[in-house]
């Protein structure tokens, strides 16, 4: 099932960057998002896609762990490139003229570029969910300032996620199994098939939730509003170099963009 | 916060973003149709609208960051106020015996919400071209706002409806439902 690699995805390896504490990569990675929408040269776009794939590889994990969840964006992808030059008809030369369908290369590279920045963005959060922990990266929200309660919240949201894929996937495949076709039909025919998809999946979230909640309460969830931990985590000096040397790179391409009217 | 409170926060954040996943493209606004508003309508009918307006917010918008990294901004906003809309609605009518029509009003009222903010977003906001997209002009303006303006509509119809049936087939089912709120 492709849909479970979304977000479940750690691989317990030894390499840097799993040593590297979750907050330094939570920050890096909403940096990475920032600046992948603030960059706009292809060529520069590639360059930093490349040096993420190269960070995630230096990491040892197995290429086939994360291309199923490479595999779901690089779909979106490619249907976004292929509807594209429907409505972008801008720039020659034109490689095809069938009426509204008209590929011209600048509005092919434009797409292209999109595609790579979605592809830079899922590389940055990838690789954080590839190198930490769930715990661990509830340790990180809670150390950056969040609320426990989000925290915890938010780890079970992303532990939840590829479990619900997985079930909708069972459900869809034993409802196609009695003869419902789910892909294909106008929207509304597409959306009315999916009612028997939704129910089951619906009571299964409402168990989810009355297991889970008696989980919680039988560990003392709660009971003590100070949590104190057994191993916490404490920023090495490694760590405070990466942070320095990331807000530098953001703030150098962000004051090179807006003041320096850099193209990249 | 009760471990019930994280649970249901925890547990609806995950639906409506494996909901939001299951969808297909849109163009020519780079949107896409999904099912997220199915379980945000149903949170706000069954539980509450302040978990409407969270869970629909923050598991709509974490898809957003890997799929449509541009309307995740609306998205935030959006979810949230037609969560929180729906929500309201529901309990502030919580006695009513016309269940169906507060039901109703509740998905009208949030999904002309998330279906206004979307628009503007797309005619004022994204054409402000904040992080310099070169195909920013093929998905942003007045344009490509009305070209999704329907979508929206049926998106926010289909799921509205499909939630109304839902919630009542999980209550027969499943009349514990009802502890989840409050």
């Amino acid at each position: 099932m492709a849909r479970t690699a979304l977000v479940d995805i750690f691989v317990p390896k030894q390499s840097p960057l799993h040593r590297v504490d979750p907050r330094i990569k939570i920050i890096s990675a909403i940096l990475l998002t920032v600046l992948c929408f603030f960059l706009s040269n292809l060529l520069v776009l590639i360059a930093l896609l490349l040096f993420l794939q190269a960070l995630i590889w230096s990491t040892g994990v197995n290429l086939r762990t994360y291309s199923s969840s490479f595999w779901l964006v690089a779909r979106f992808s490619i249907i976004l490139m292929i509807v594209w030059p429907f409505f972008d008809h801008l720039g020659e030369p034109v490689l095809l003229d069938l009426w509204i369908y008209k590929p011209t290369v600048p509005a092919l590279l434009r797409a292209l570029t999109v595609a790579i920045r979605i592809f830079a963005i899922a590389s940055g959060w990838l690789m954080l969910l590839l190198t930490t922990k769930h715990g661990q990266l509830v340790r990180g929200f809670v150390k950056l300032g969040c609320p426990y309660d989000f925290g915890i919240s938010l780890s079970i949201a992303l532990r939840y996620l590829p479990n619900f894929l997985g079930t909708i996937d069972q459900i869809k495949e034993a409802q196609a199994s009695r003869g419902l076709d789910t892909s294909k039909g106008d929207l509304v025919k597409r959306a009315r098939n999916m009612i028997p998809v939704l129910i089951p999946t619906f009571a299964i979230a409402f168990r989810a939730i009355e297991g889970l909640s008696e989980a919680l309460l039988s560990r003392g969830y709660g009971a003590n509003p100070v949590r104190t931990y057994y191993r916490d985590i404490k920023m090495r000096a490694s760590d405070f170099t990466i942070l320095v040397s990331l807000v530098f790179i953001a703030s150098f391409v962000v004051m090179m963009k807006f003041l320096g009217g850099a193209s990249f | 916060m009760s471990p019930k409170k994280v649970a249901i926060y925890g547990i609806c954040t995950a639906l409506v973003a494996a909901l939001t996943y299951i969808g297909f493209p849109i163009t020519p606004t780079r949107g896409y149709f999904n099912f997220g508003e199915v379980a945000i309508f149903f949170i706000a009918f069954t539980i509450g609208w302040k978990e409407a307006a969270i869970c629909g917010a923050v598991g709509a918008t974490m898809i957003d960051l890997i799929l449509a990294p541009f309307f995740a901004p609306a998205t935030l906003v959006a979810k949230a106020i037609e969560g929180a809309l729906a929500g309201a609605i529901v309990i502030a009518f919580i006695n009513s015996k016309r269940v169906t029509l507060v039901r109703t009003t509740a998905f009208a009222a949030g999904g002309s919400l998330m279906i206004t903010t979307y628009f503007l977003y797309e005619w004022l906001i994204l054409p402000l071209n904040l992080f310099s997209d070169p195909g920013i002009s093929f998905y942003s303006g007045i344009g490509p706002a009305i070209a999704e303006f329907p979508f929206n509509v049926v998106q926010a119809v289909a799921c509205g409806v499909i939630a109304i049936m839902l919630t009542k087939g999980i209550e027969r089912a499943y009349p514990r439902i009802a502890d989840l709120r409050g």
